[in-house]
């Protein structure tokens, strides 16, 4: 209890100093959370010198946006996640994007299929996370939350009813909140 | 809709995988606003997320983040370059910047100021303790050459004493010196002093063992009395000189010698009172 006041008191502090604009405030943020954003931006966009760009402009928006950032609408980290996450969406929609995938996508095969060489730097606990979740409720997590479908693309996406994937992604959640109580 | 229901719908799942539309959005923070449990459950359900996404974590490439901080610095440079550009309603959120950067401002001042204050009290605490070493030192360095001066004394005094007792020896080793006992008269039982003789040198070594100190304007004298007449042998001194040998006026012929206490600078004849008599052997 008093280690998780502690950490937020040290987030407080930490947006306090971000609102300021402090350079060694966002070196901090930086250092705490780019390997979980990175690894959704590239999990996102796939392609390393994109997920570069876009790594960077969402830093710009982050430095841009922060005085609108209200900790009672959520963490900070969910804030940057988010920012991050649509940044990523935004470009994989992008026609840049699109032509150069139509141009690169064998490379995309080549990601896809093969492990990245770049080590994941979190617990071996969290990459277990991914790999005990339902392999049908990862698609349907992975189909809205980094491919930003809507639940009709969604639906037809993964050709299930639209209800059925109301349903799922409920479940989806709920087994993953279980699995991160065993292993938070 | 009450708060089961809600979370029953799974509109909370579809808000924080980002499913809602702007409506629906407002209305569930609203809602989430008069209700904790609500909140509860959608930062518990953010939470797992948060979660999910952080297990595809990776290291970026060791330059991205000297590019990003480059252009944040371009940005606050942008930004600081441009202040007359903002309206008036911002000049009060500048003001607010201001004081803001005052407040985070304090802390980094204080720091060096900690450091110094710290640094000053352990120099001043040094220096104390470099002063007491110091002044110990001085004391102990003082009480070495107080110490120093008196072994010197010492050595002087027995060296002094040595040259004494090589003199005696020489005086007794010399066979043609007669030693004389002079021991104090009825008046003066504890007076002691001592004769060496040489008669065929006609030499005269007096030492005194004890005799009281003569009183102002008077000293001992020194007598050889030879075939019932005093012959004067010269005064002799007192006190420091008390135990050196003194070389008396030279003397051909005595049957015992006696010291009188006489005016300064001695009598032709005795006058005083006799305080030591000794007869040679």
């Amino acid at each position: 209890m008093q280690a998780s006041s502690k950490l937020l008191y040290q987030e407080l502090e930490l947006i306090n100093l971000l609102k300021q604009k402090d350079r060694q405030s966002f070196s901090t943020l930086y250092d705490c959370y780019s390997p979980a954003l990175f690894g959704v931006i590239l999990k996102i966009v796939k392609i390393e010198e994109v997920a570069r760009d876009v790594m960077q402009e969402s830093f710009v928006k982050i430095w841009k946006k922060i005085d609108s950032y209200d900790r009672e609408k959520g963490t900070l980290f969910t804030w940057i996640l988010n920012i991050s996450r649509n940044t990523a969406i935004d470009k994989i929609r992008s026609a840049d994007y699109r032509h150069s995938q139509q141009t690169s996508d064998i490379n995309d095969e080549v990601t896809k299929t093969q492990p990245s060489t770049q080590t994941p730097i979190e617990h071996i606990g969290l990459d277990t996370l991914v790999k005990s979740l339902r392999i049908e409720y990862q698609e349907v997590i992975n189909i809205i939350y980094f491919k930003g479908h809507t639940h009709t693309e969604a639906a037809e996406a993964l050709s299930i009813p639209l209800g059925t994937l109301k349903t799922r992604v409920k479940a989806a959640l709920q087994e993953l909140r279980k699995l991160t109580y065993d292993f938070g | 809709m009450d708060s089961k229901e809600y979370i029953a719908s799974g509109k909370i799942e579809e808000y924080i995988l980002g499913l809602l539309s702007p409506e629906d959005k407002k209305e569930l923070l609203e809602f989430a606003e008069k209700h904790p449990e609500i909140k509860q459950e959608i930062e518990a359900n953010q939470a797992a997320l948060n979660q999910y996404a952080n297990a595809f974590s990776q290291i970026p490439p060791e330059d991205l983040k000297e590019s990003i901080m480059a252009e944040l610095d371009a940005l606050a440079e942008e930004e600081a370059n441009a202040p007359q550009k903002r309206t008036l309603t911002s000049s009060v959120n500048q003001e607010k910047l201001a004081q803001n950067t005052q407040i985070k401002t304090i802390p980094k001042f204080r720091i060096p100021l900690i450091v110094a204050s710290v640094a000053l009290l352990l120099s001043l605490v040094g220096n104390m303790l470099l002063y007491q070493n110091w002044q110990n030192t001085q004391r102990k360095l003082h009480t070495a050459l107080l110490d120093n001066t008196q072994f010197a004394q010492k050595l002087q005094v027995n060296q002094t004493e040595n040259q004494l007792l090589a003199q005696k020896l020489d005086l007794l080793k010399n066979p043609a010196n007669q030693y004389v006992e002079l021991k104090g008269s009825d008046a003066f039982p504890e007076s002691k002093v001592l004769i060496y003789w040489d008669d065929n040198a006609e030499t005269v070594f007096l030492q005194i063992e004890n005799l009281p100190e003569p009183p102002e304007g008077k000293q001992y004298q020194l007598w050889a009395i030879y075939q019932d007449k005093a012959i004067d042998a010269g005064v002799f001194e007192t006190g420091d000189k008390a135990k050196q040998l003194q070389k008396m006026k030279a003397i051909a012929g005595a049957d015992m010698f006696v010291v009188t206490l006489e005016k300064k600078g001695g009598v032709p004849q005795p006058e005083g009172q006799a305080y030591v008599i000794g007869k040679v052997s």
